[in-house]
């Protein structure tokens, strides 16, 4: 208990007042030559005993009186026991509970999450009658009222999951939702262990919440800290990066493993893939360690789901991935640019990827599995392309020869002034950039604005532009790979953007890949089971699937094996101009989960009735004897 | 005699006197008084007033004999008359302590010897004779009575020199006086009666028993009725006991509950056993009170016949 007033905490000895003034006025008697002492030795002796009581208590009202006046000036708070049954406390309580991957990190055996339950238990408990809380868990992200009493633990909402969490998006819906409500008081409990990326998703920006500044109900955000002070030395996680390679007879992963430690060490892996559990010993170093995941895939095996875990640690959540490869069996490739060298260019440079077919045929339906096409340049898709294109095709568009125009001032030409090195079709499987640099352009046309521009010419005309259709791609190349044209024909960058373009065909032709955690809409997949634990959902598991539409991959989003962390000041600034306060773990610093409740209207009403009491004591000992004294005088 | 008696007494009102002088103070039981007076004798008398006829008996003055009667029926009947007497009136005077209190109207003890002398003056007036006895453990004074005027020189002396000290001795003084005078008298007590209520009854019941016309002043001052004390007081025992300091509000109502009760008490006991109980409050005029008592004594108890109509 604290007084927002304490200077007045000093004057409580003045609550004496009314015994001292008692006991002065006892000392400042007046003598009387008294006849009938007989009486007044009965009276004091008897009856007074009753009359001594009621004078005790009304002086003890008027001391009761002074000191709940005093009390009341001090402004007491107090959190938790008597402000239970009379603290109004918050009309709302929205408990927004981040069920990520995240949040299973333990620490002495006790996760986040479980530390979180554990705080929001005694927080609900220690709330006034009157408060309303609702629930919403970053899985469902659904507003669910809490009936009072009720064991958080024992529900299903807050089991553990491999989701991620987006706080920022949950803390909108919970604004809305007090918006709604219209009530006056309001706070947002978020049990959180600080991971940047579930407040800041996608690296984003904090977030604007200057629209809730204005809004009359008093919203307080209580940020209940779970975050593993430490980090458990031994923590792991698993990762797959980039697309599988094949390469006929094994399949090629791109595996990332983190490590709290950096030490090297011998990691056991365990590999769960067509009925078959292998077991690797992985020799790391450092506290990330990459390497390719060798799977044995044969030639006429069209598809691999598998599963690669490692041994459990302080965070078993992200300890697995899963990996659901498909082939898409031999591209066919379309070559029609309507210029023989250049068919024969294009078909060179894409005979180096493995499995794809023989060129279509010279009149075949683009319906026919056909992945990749090239065309001739057209300001306009005709109708068949174009439907052909938004159900997933992928359609390269190259200018005719007589269409080229010279561009730049000498033989030289003009070299590429910037393109997007990092992703797409201009960089390689492996995420380096296309050597564009050594580009060189002497005849190209001007490309339709549509679409986005991927490289563009030292003149500032776009090399290449990509426009996306529905489900597929149309790439537009504002050259030919013939040398009167460009040098694109030296290969080193026509082959890597080609096969680029034929794995994207490819990978858009195969319904079912390696998913994240609540991309896939699971009601579009429709009828599902598990392929390892019976338990697990797609909702809220990292594991394989069996759907319809054939085997589903699904493992936790890249945020959140992100390991930074924003400090208390960052996630008040993030809060700006919300007020948001952080309350340490209730057992190990001062927390408050309930808001303090001032005593002020209390002790005045307790004033109050004291002085009533008194009043009423007073007028039990007024006597009218007068009545009696004339009777009696009447002989 | 009169004017010379209470010319130098500060309690006699030659005023009050006069006025007394015209009353005449008459008794409810037959006396048996020593010489011819203006009261009812309990025995038969050479009075006017015929009283009843009865057979001769042998001792029988024949000079009594109704020699008319005889005549008429042959037979000796004794015609007996009415006696009158004069009465002996003895007035209790409490001197204790507690008859000093004064709460500004005058102490009870002044009040008591006002109505003493005043009465007492009267009596011996009208031929009765008139004894003091004043009680208190301090000092006793007894006075047997005379009807002489002189005596009531001394009666004065006794009553001016007497001073209100220590504890009551009223009930012990009572049941000695109902010991000593063996004859039938008047006994008019003047007290506060602040003694246990079942003791002073049992007193007076005694003077009753031994057929004494009993009267009982009650003198009471009104701030002990009303008790509005508003600080607290230490309170000093007149009588000499214990002080005690007390808040009056705190016991005002146990303590008017209890004096109460007493007055109630007394009341009801001198009701019962017949006794002449007046209760007279210091602030008023004594003389009030004195008349009261004289006019109405005589019907008190619906009995009639103490004096000579």
């Amino acid at each position: 208990m604290t007084a927002l007033s304490p200077l007045f905490l000093w004057l409580i000895p003045l609550a004496l007042l009314p015994v001292i003034i008692h006991l002065l006025n006892r000392l400042r008697y007046q003598t009387v030559q008294w006849a009938a002492m007989m009486f007044l030795r009965s009276a004091d002796r008897d009856a007074s005993r009753r009359a001594k009581i009621r004078q005790w208590l009304i002086l003890a009202a008027r001391c009761l009186m002074l000191l709940m006046f005093l009390l009341a000036l001090a402004r007491l708070q107090s959190k938790g026991g008597l402000a239970r049954f009379f603290d109004s406390g918050s009309n709302l309580v929205i408990i927004l509970f981040d069920r990520s991957a995240s949040m299973e990190q333990s620490r002495g055996g006790v996760s986040g999450r479980e530390r979180a339950l554990r705080l929001l238990s005694q927080g609900l408990s220690e709330l006034g009658p009157g408060a309303r809380v609702i629930w919403m868990d970053s899985v469902t992200g659904e507003l669910m009222p809490l009936p009072n009493g009720i064991d958080l633990e024992r529900l299903p909402m807050v089991q553990a999951s491999d989701t991620s969490s987006d706080l920022s998006g949950m803390l909108r819906s919970a604004l809305q939702e007090i918006a709604r409500a219209g009530v006056s008081k309001a706070e947002v409990w978020i049990p959180t262990d600080r991971q940047a990326s579930a407040w800041l998703p996608d690296g984003a920006n904090p977030p604007d919440w200057s629209e809730w500044e204005g809004m009359t109900t008093q919203v307080t955000l209580r940020l209940l800290d779970v975050a593993q002070v430490q980090r458990d030395p031994g923590n792991r996680s698993l990762q797959v990066r980039g697309e599988p390679q094949w390469n006929g007879q094994e399949l090629a992963l791109q595996m990332r493993l983190y490590r709290d430690r950096a030490d090297a060490e011998s990691v056991p892996l365990q590999i769960d893939f067509g009925g078959l559990s292998l077991r690797e010993e992985l020799m790391v170093e450092g506290q990330s360690f990459t390497w390719e995941q060798m799977l044995p895939v044969s030639e006429n095996q069209t598809q691999l789901h598998a599963e690669i875990t490692l041994p459990a640690d302080s965070n078993p959540a992200d300890n697995r991935i899963a990996v659901s490869w498909k082939n898409s069996g031999a591209i066919l490739v379309s070559v029609e640019s309507g210029d023989v060298e250049v068919d024969r260019v294009m078909s060179a440079a894409l005979l180096p990827q493995p499995g794809l077919r023989e060129p279509a045929p010279a009149g075949s339906r683009l319906d026919e599995n056909i992945d990749v096409k090239v065309s001739e340049l057209s300001a306009a898709l005709s109708a068949e392309e174009q439907k052909w294109v938004e159900e997933g095709g992928i359609l390269l568009q190259v200018p005719s020869v007589t269409d080229l125009v010279a561009v730049g001032e000498d033989d030289y030409g003009v070299g590429i002034e910037s393109w997007e090195e990092i992703s797409g079709v201009l960089s390689t499987e492996q995420r380096e950039p296309l050597r564009m640099d050594l580009v060189r352009v002497f005849e190209a046309v001007d490309l339709p604005e549509s679409g986005v521009s991927l490289a563009e010419l030292e003149s500032g005309t776009p090399f290449l532009t990509r426009e996306v259709l529905g489900e597929g791609v149309v790439y537009r190349l504002a050259t030919l790979p013939i040398p009167d044209a460009s040098n694109l024909d030296a290969g080193y960058v026509l082959v890597p953007m080609l096969q680029r373009m034929l794995l994207e065909g490819g990978r858009m032709g195969g319904r079912f890949g390696t998913h994240a955690l609540g991309d896939v809409d699971l009601g579009v997949i429709g009828e599902w089971s598990s392929m390892g634990d019976p338990e697990a959902s797609p909702l809220l598991n990292v594991g394989r699937y069996r759907a319809e539409g054939g085997v589903l991959a699904l493992n936790r989003k890249e945020q959140e094996d992100r390991r930074e962390t924003l400090s208390v000041i960052e996630l008040k600034e993030w809060a700006e101009p919300l007020d948001l306060r952080v309350f340490e773990d209730r057992t190990e610093v001062d927390t408050e989960l309930t808001s303090r409740f001032e005593y002020t209207s209390l002790l005045l009403l307790l004033a109050f009735v004291f002085l009533v009491i008194e009043s009423w004591l007073l007028t039990l000992n007024v006597r009218r004897p007068s009545k009696k004294t004339s009777a009696w005088s009447v002989a | 005699m009169a004017s010379k008696a209470h010319s130098s007494r500060p309690f006699l009102d030659a005023g009050v006197l006069s006025r007394l002088s015209r009353m005449a103070y008459e008794v409810n039981n037959p006396m048996l008084g020593s010489i011819t007076g203006m009261h009812r004798s309990a025995t038969r008398g050479s009075s006017v007033e015929f009283a009843e006829y009865r057979k001769y008996v042998h001792g029988d003055d024949p000079k009594n004999i109704d020699w008319q009667v005889y005549a008429r029926s042959d037979r000796f009947y004794i015609k007996e008359f009415e006696a009158d007497t004069n009465l002996r009136a003895y007035i209790v005077v409490d001197s204790s302590g507690s008859m000093n209190f004064d709460s500004g109207q005058g102490t009870r003890f002044d009040f008591a010897r006002n109505v003493a002398s005043h009465l007492a003056y009267t009596l011996v007036k009208q031929g009765d004779a008139v004894g003091l006895h004043c009680c208190s453990e301090r000092e006793t004074v007894d006075l047997p009575a005379r009807q002489a005027p002189s005596h009531l020189h001394t009666y004065f002396d006794l009553l001016e020199g007497m001073k209100a000290e220590g504890e009551s001795t009223l009930a012990e003084a009572l049941h000695g006086l109902a010991e000593r005078v063996q004859r039938r008298a008047v006994v008019l007590v003047l007290s506060d009666g602040f003694i246990p209520a079942p003791e002073l009854l049992s007193a007076l019941q005694h003077l009753c028993f031994c057929r004494h016309d009993v009267s009982f002043f009650h003198l009471l001052d009104p701030q002990e009725l009303s008790f509005d004390f508003t600080r607290p007081v230490r309170f000093v025992d007149l009588e000499g006991g214990a002080d005690l300091v007390a808040d009056p509000s705190v016991m005002q109502s146990t303590y008017l509950d209890g004096i109460h009760h007493h007055l109630e008490a007394l009341k009801e006991g001198c009701r019962k056993f017949q006794i002449d109980y007046r209760q007279a409050l210091v602030n008023e005029p004594f003389e009030k009170a004195l008349t009261s008592y004289l006019l109405g004594h005589a019907g008190m108890f619906g009995k009639k016949g103490g004096g000579r109509k």
